[in-house]
């Protein structure tokens, strides 16, 4: 008798299920099920997974949820047709908005609601003794679903079988709702038990010995032969049958889904299409104000025709207007990615690169082959991006609207923690182990025998083994739900229909129950606002020079093609420009030598992953200072090569030359760099292999060309930029560029105000802004407001003062209520005298000492000693008395403190502020460096190659790109410059400590120098602290000066630390 | 004012890798993991330090400002010893320094060592890295650095103390952090400054903390203290052998300590008699109770009917017994009336509640405690593994388990277990692969009524390594009306019959 499964769980019911959807599917499918039902507990999180495998499995799939009301058994809902399908999503939305992130709160009365058209199945979970007990909510449920009522007989080998089926029987009959038999499936196959009681030790907080009585004695609760099923139902075939009449009437499937965005900005007498031209015509003029080009008209049409035959006008409106919400609350906003390839999106403001000037290719947005919908990526200053968000939010309303969910999977760490807690070992143990997985990614589970081996843990033991093999099943499982970067999704009718809703962790913010990857499977459309602190950087510049300067400068009107700004970039002196700022960068430049926009495009695109892999970037560099070496197999190929000197390196150029040398439709081409972008599967590139080379072998291409052609391409477009992306980028790196050069003070301050954001810390920012001769001036009580302000220097120029926020620990209420007693009414001068400062401001003991050691009080001509001294003896908590607020100045000076040394001066004005305008921590120690042979850091440029060597320096930051094969990068700073350290895996593991967290320290290693750019190969590290204090060659030459170079020196290795800016 | 000459003397112990040494990780990762905390470990050695001075205090924290509680691996690695009228007993202060120095370097403990006037004083020495020896300085054992510091009495002691960081006044972090950033980085600088100025910024605890150390103002050592565990000692004259003797001198002992116990209202539920002979190492003799009882006779039948099982090859030449567990009365007393009268069930129509409790400690004493012991239920469901024996008198018979099984498991449950399950051979098998037919002891059994099959299946559990069971059971009816649990096991397909039911 056939039979279809109705209550299943996935690994999407958190800690619950033990097995992936797909693994579900393909064995539901195995076992030759009629059908198979995903249930998760309150969720459809896994429902497109599910999907996508039984499309491929040819599996009937039905969609439900098993619901546990809070008064009433658990109940399994099955979706009959899309309508009930729109009310189970709405139900779930419904409890899932009442409760906090992760939980649901539904009640039976809910249930009724939502009920017309779903089945309902019944789990009993205890059959009382007393029938009334379940008696009576089973009438209930069948109240509200009538004959689309049944009640769960689910069989798993257990004490009594065949009572608990007579019982099931009797309980049917008497409440009239036929039986359903079951499974109560948690796992695909018996041999997942193991991991299922580890799931649900670990939910229950508790180890596996510790929970022995709710576990089930064996492992039945996977997917079972039918004709085993079979056999244990054989008293009550009328519920197998069942199976396969509710399958059968079940035949909603995901492909019926139709979204729709919405409509609404279309105005009444117009078409969605009709308005989307109207506006495209109307940005046109705008963007080609000497007339449209033939051939711009031309593209314009093209592509509008493509829009309105997908049906993705709407798309584009709704992108619109987000942009154009953005700019009339002046919010700096530009697309990126694809959709700088479309003339539509420059001319409606979304884009800022005329693909008809940069010759991009629409199809590698939007194409008639991929039934894909097109991304559309926005980015916004990061500190106003909310504004946006709750914009949509309130446009749409809730129900309309959400954000898109991120799947937060398992790692080895956190895989090896919860399986090991669950076995039993030790918190000390465990976190023992866990300390040496360093956060590593599912796909790296394969050396985690290594790891804890290394660890300490003896894997072949037999706790070891199980451990190993139970933390790789969990690697890579579902974990909770969290929220997209920027991924927000609208429809036309309510979003909670095709989706569940859930409150996010973070308020004002709801998250759909999808990923981007079932989005694009349903092909759902996406809006991606993201957050980008260049631009808030750059709006601050923009508004700071229409101040000081009276010059209205945009995103749109910046002088293009400065030579000054590409001899400074050509100088590598780009700390603070986007993306051309990183190590990598900064060493490219001088090599690249960039001398007009294009060339920066090539930049922003040729040092990544990709490119570097491949190895393209020497014959590019070659070619570059050499033209005449290149040579094209033939003209087609000229023409899309011809901009890169040869070397393919955009995903466009592949797609371009797929298409003429080798006939690619535009569409083919497309899905030819899709796949070539699919790492996962390398089966799926075979056939457009076979094409590829076919095609250019019959154009008469040399074999040899071909096979270079295809590895050049695959190698980059595994991290490969679209053009289009590059471009967009490479504009907002020409503006910062441009700001940098030509108002260094007024960028250097704006950049101090978007913080954090970008590779530098503010002491790496205000030192290359002192090399551009702009003068910083300290943060001070009576001329620093809350944000870096530029003031009049003595000739003329721009001088930066620094902000009240670059002193650690100080809310923006404090500077505001400093800055408005400063200038309130009446009191037009500065403070006169701390106590002065104390009386106006009433600010308490706490505030005054963080600014006392921050030396704010300077203009009152009070050193941070002073004033710490006198803030100490104020009250917590000043109050403000107005008739006393002009008395004398009569602050209490202490002639007993010790003067204060420069050393200590920096020390401090690092722990304050993280930066020194008076000098840089490593001069004070330069002497004893010497002494042990330690370079400065400026001159290890001259140092011979491959000879030995050995630096000191501050710790700017590190990186460990997850491509460098464990290579581990430090940046390091001191009085003279900065230098690059590089460490392998092994130099790293060897010094783990200090390689990880130390803010200064010593390396020797052997110099390494490739086209003029250094590094330092590390084998040795170690912390520079208070060994060197003693030595400190400061103008303290008293008894106590060893103590305070102890204490200089233990702060400089300790203190320090949070300052750097750690990637990994 | 001149601080007057001070009578007393303070030794500090300080241990700079915690009580209990450093736990140092061996080359495979692997690190050896303590079982008590630092607060155990201290209280230890504190008591051990009482072989030197009855007076002992653990520096309750690290840093005594404002009260504020440091994290607690500072609370607890320093302790003090008031050693004025002591010293001598060990050859002056310098010897017992190096005494200690050298009995803690063997227990692989780094310590550092001061002698001073003042608490404050010998504390902040014993923390004092030593830069340039002061007075005494001693590297004791190997791998332990030992660190001795003595300040002779009578001493200026802020001479001493100035060059020394402010961390050794015992001061909050913040505080020590404030005057690092005015300057002040030793004592000799804090105390330059003006002392009315100091109390207005940072209260008097600072200057009391000063005023501590330099003996300026008093201080109170905090002392250790602990129950001494009751105990009750017999020295025999001349050896013996006789039982009878022993009997009466357990009397007297248990007598000793029950009214030691009884003093501290508590009643012993378990003691150790520990039997002195001449020339062997002495037998320990652990007595444990099921229910607390104050009656010395009852204690001392109860070691008697150990004694019975036991040879003893020497003559005892002393006893000694050791309460090594008590209860409240509360716990014991239930009864108003006095319930010692009918003890050993002398009135049989009336028998005592503690008749039972008696009897089982008696059973247990004379054929150990293994012996008498009860099931116990188990949430396991592998049979076997259901169940297990629990000695009777180490049962805790406080604070029950609040696990409950379900009364319906034992419907399904045969109350007759084989030990180990028993092959069966010519089995018969119907179609659906139900048992027909088998033989059992020889005897051909008829099944009439089969149900099944439950499955019961082990894959893996806990440490103990991964061992394999599935078995299909089923509860069979024999057409002689006799029910049996039997099972097939997977893989090889045997049958075996692991109960009977009824």
């Amino acid at each position: 008798m056939p039979y279809a499964e109705l209550h299943c769980k996935t690994n999407f019911s958190f800690l619950v299920g033990a097995s992936h959807p797909e693994e579900l599917v393909a064995r539901a499918a195995e076992l030759g099920y009629c059908g198979l039902a995903i249930t998760d507990q309150h969720s459809l999180a896994g429902v497109v997974r599910a999907h996508r495998a039984a499309k491929e499995a040819d599996l009937k799939l039905i969609l439900g949820a098993e619901i546990t009301p809070e008064d009433a058994p658990p109940v399994v809902l099955l979706a009959k047709d899309r309508k009930s399908y729109g009310r189970l999503a709405r139900l779930i939305t419904c409890g899932r908005r009442r409760a906090a992130k992760g939980d649901c709160k539904i009640l039976m009365a809910d249930i009724a609601a939502h009920a017309d058209g779903l089945w309902a199945a019944i789990s009993p979970k205890h059959l009382p003794r007393d029938s009334k007990h379940l008696l009576r909510p089973l009438g209930r449920y069948r109240d509200i679903f009538s004959d689309r009522t049944s009640l769960l007989a689910e069989l798993h080998l257990g004490r009594d079988d065949r009572g608990k089926l007579a019982q099931l029987q009797q309980f049917s009959r008497a409440s009239n709702i036929p039986l359903l038999a079951a499974g109560d499936v948690h796992y695909h196959d018996p041999s997942r038990r193991a991991l299922h009681e580890v799931l649900t030790a670990t939910h229950l907080g508790r180890s596996v010995d510790q929970i022995r009585e709710h576990l089930p004695a064996n492992a039945q609760r996977h997917l079972r032969p039918v004709a085993e099923i079979n056999a244990l139902f054989s008293d009550a075939p009328q519920a197998i049958e069942r199976t396969r009449q509710i399958a059968e009437a079940c035949h909603f499937s995901l492909d019926e889904l139709r979204y729709e965005y919405p409509q609404e900005l279309v105005p009444p007498a117009s078409t969605p299409i009709g308005y989307l031209t109207e506006l495209t015509m109307r940005g046109a003029r705008r963007r080609y104000p000497d007339g449209i080009t033939e051939q711009a008209d031309r593209r314009i049409r093209h592509e509008l025709d493509l829009i309105g035959e997908l049906g993705y006008e709407t798309y584009f409106l709704t992108v619109w207007d987000l942009v154009r919400f953005a700019r009339r609350r002046g919010i700096l906003c530009q697309g990126r990615g694809s959709a700088a390839n479309s003339v539509v999106c420059y001319c409606l403001g979304i884009t800022a690169i005329d693909p008809e000037r940069m010759d991009l290719l629409f199809e590698r947005f939007v194409s008639r082959e991929r039934n894909e919908a097109p991304d559309i990526d926005v980015d916004f200053e990061h500190e106003r991006r909310e504004e946006v968000l709750q914009y949509m939010y309130r446009k749409y309303g809730r129900e309309r609207v959400g954000m898109t969910a991120v799947v937060v999977r398992y790692r080895v760490r956190s895989a090896v923690r919860d399986v090991a807690r669950a076995l039993g070992m030790m918190p000390a143990d465990i976190d023992r182990l866990t300390k040496r997985i360093e956060r590593a990614m599912p796909e790296e589970k394969k050396t985690l025998p290594e790891r804890l081996s290394e660890a300490g843990l003896d894997t072949q033991s037999p706790l070891g083994r199980q451990l190993v093999a139970l933390a790789e099943l969990l690697c890579g499982f579902p974990r909770h739900l969290s929220q997209h970067v920027g991924g927000m999704v609208m429809t036309r009718g309510p979003l909670c229909e095709l989706v569940p809703i859930e409150n996010a962790a973070m308020s004002g913010r709801t998250v759909i129950e999808w990923n981007k990857d079932d989005l694009d499977e349903l092909g759902i459309l996406k809006v991606d606002c993201l957050s980008l602190g260049m631009l808030t950087a750059i709006r601050k510049c923009f508004e700071l020079i229409e101040r000081h300067w009276d010059r209205r400068l945009t995103l749109a009107n910046i002088p293009a093609e400065d030579a000054g700004v590409y001899d400074m970039i050509c100088k590598a002196e780009t700390v603070g420009v986007f993306q051309i700022e990183s190590r990598a960068q900064m060493s490219m430049l001088p090599r690249l030598r960039p001398r007009c926009f294009y060339d920066l495009v090539i930049e922003v695109a040729i040092v990544r992953p990709g490119p570097i892999q491949g190895d393209l970037v020497h014959p590019y560099l070659q070619r570059r200072h050499n033209n005449a070496a290149v040579e094209y197999p033939s003209e087609e190929v000229r023409k899309v090569l011809k901009k890169t000197l040869g070397v393919p390196l955009f995903q466009e150029q592949a797609m371009r030359l797929a298409m003429v040398a080798a006939g690619f439709t535009p569409g083919q081409a497309d899905a030819l760099r899709r796949a070539m972008g699919a790492w996962r599967s390398d089966g799926s590139i075979d056939p457009f292999r076979k094409q590829l080379i076919d095609g250019m072998r019959q154009r008469g291409y040399s074999a040899q060309y071909c096979q270079t052609l295809f590895e050049q391409l695959r190698s980059f477009s595994l991290y490969g930029f679209p053009e289009s992306h590059a471009a967009s980028f490479a504009l907002l790196v020409y503006v910062s560029a441009y700001l940098k050069h030509h108002y260094p003070a007024a960028f250097t301050a704006a950049l101090l105000n978007s913080q954090p954001m970008g590779f530098y810390a503010p002491a790496q920012l205000i030192r290359s802004a002192r090399l551009h001769r702009v003068s910083v001036r300290p943060a001070d009580v009576n001329h620093s407001e809350w944000d870096c302000t530029l003031e009049t220097d003595k000739s003329g120029g721009a001088a930066l003062r620094l902000g009240l926020r670059s002193i650690a620990g100080l809310s923006p209420e404090v500077a505001k209520t400093i800055v408005a007693a400063r200038n309130g009414p009446g009191q037009r001068t500065g403070y006169a005298s701390l106590e002065d400062f104390v009386a106006r401001t009433g600010l308490g003991r706490a505030k005054l000492i963080r600014l006392s050691c921050a030396d704010a009080f300077l203009s009152l001509k009070i050193d941070r000693r002073t004033a710490l001294w006198n803030a100490l003896a104020q009250e917590s908590s000043q109050r403000v008395y107005p008739l006393f607020g002009q008395t004398e100045c009569n602050d209490d000076l202490c002639s007993e403190l010790p003067a204060i040394s420069e050393a200590e001066q920096v020390l401090a004005d690092y722990q304050t502020q993280g930066l020194s305008l008076r000098g840089h921590p490593m001069s004070f120690f330069r002497t004893a460096l010497s002494a042990r042979g330690i370079l400065c850091l400026d001159r290890l440029g001259d140092h011979p190659r491959d000879r030995r060597a050995e630096v000191a320096g501050l710790v700017l930051g590190r990186q460990r790109p997850a491509t460098a094969g464990g290579i581990t990068f430090i940046t390091i700073e001191d009085e003279s410059g900065i230098a690059n350290l590089i460490l392998h895996a092994n130099t790293t593991n060897r010094f783990r400590k200090i390689a990880n967290s130390a803010a200064a320290l010593i390396a020797r290693g052997r110099v390494e120098r490739n086209d003029g750019v250094t590094h330092l190969i590390v084998d040795r590290l170690q912390v520079l602290g208070a060994d060197l204090g003693a030595n400190l060659d400061a103008d303290v030459d008293t008894d106590v000066g060893a103590d305070v170079g102890a204490d200089v020196g233990a702060d400089l290795g300790n203190n320090l630390g949070t300052r750097s800016r750690d990637y990994r | 004012m001149k601080p007057e000459h001070s009578p007393k003397r303070y030794l500090c112990l300080w241990f700079p890798e915690g009580p209990q040494g450093q736990r140092r990780g061996n080359k495979s990762g692997g690190t050896r993991t303590s079982t008590v905390s630092d607060g155990e470990a201290i209280g230890k050695l504190a008591r051990w330090c009482q072989q030197f001075s009855p007076y002992v205090a653990i520096e309750p924290t690290g840093c005594k400002e404002r009260g504020e509680r440091q994290n607690d691996q500072a609370a607890h690695d320093a302790l003090l010893l008031e050693i004025a009228g002591a010293a001598h007993l060990f050859g002056g202060e310098d010897a017992l320094a190096q005494q200690l120095a050298r009995r803690l370097s063997k227990r692989s403990l780094a310590v550092g060592i001061a002698i001073a006037d003042t608490i404050g004083a010998a504390w902040a020495l014993a923390r004092q890295e030593a830069k340039a020896p002061r007075i005494d300085r001693a590297e004791v054992g190997e791998g332990h650095p030992t660190n001795i510091q003595i300040l002779a009495p009578g001493k200026p002691l802020l001479a001493a103390l100035g060059p020394l960081p402010l961390a050794a006044l015992r001061l909050a972090a913040p505080t020590t952090a404030s005057l690092a950033s005015l300057g002040i980085h030793n004592i000799a600088q804090l105390s330059a400054l003006p002392r009315d100025q100091l109390t207005a910024r940072f209260g008097t605890s600072l200057l009391r903390q000063l005023d501590q150390a330099t003996g300026h103002c008093k201080e109170v050592l905090e002392l250790i203290h602990h129950p001494v565990p009751a105990s009750a000692t017999w020295m025999l004259e001349f050896p013996t052998d006789r039982i009878d003797l022993l009997q009466e001198i357990f009397r007297r002992l248990a007598v000793q300590i029950t009214d030691t116990l009884s003093a501290r209202g508590q009643v012993p539920l378990g003691l150790t008699c520990q039997l002195g002979l001449q020339a062997l190492s002495p037998i320990n003799i652990p007595v444990h109770l099921y229910r607390a009882c104050p009656d010395p006779k009852h204690l001392a039948s109860l070691i008697g009917l150990h004694l019975e099982r036991r040879t003893i090859r020497e003559p005892v030449c002393s006893v000694r017994l050791v309460v090594t567990d008590t209860a409240h009365r509360e716990a014991h007393q239930k009864q108003w009336f006095a319930p010692h009268q009918d003890v050993a069930g002398q009135r049989r129509n009336n028998p005592s509640p503690h008749a039972l409790s008696r009897w089982i400690e008696r059973l247990s004493s004379r054929l150990g405690c293994t012996a008498v012991a009860r099931p116990e239920l188990r949430c396991d469901p592998i049979p076997e593994r259901a169940s297990r024996l629990r000695p009777l008198t180490r049962c805790k018979r406080v604070g029950k388990s609040g696990k409950t099984i379900d009364p319906a498991t034992f419907r399904f449950r045969p109350l007759w277990l084989e030990s180990a399950p028993l092959p069966l051979r010519k089995i018969v098998l119907d179609r659906l692969g139900r048992p027909l037919r088998f033989e059992y002891h020889g005897d051909t059994q008829e099944v009439s009524l089969a149900a099944g099959p439950e499955r019961i299946e082990s894959t893996w559990r806990g440490r103990s390594g991964i061992r394999q069971i599935l078995r299909d059971y089923y509860r069979v009816q024999t057409s002689a009306q006799r029910r049996f649990w039997l099972f097939r096991r997977h893989g090889d397909g045997a049958w075996f019959l692991h109960g009977e039911f009824d």
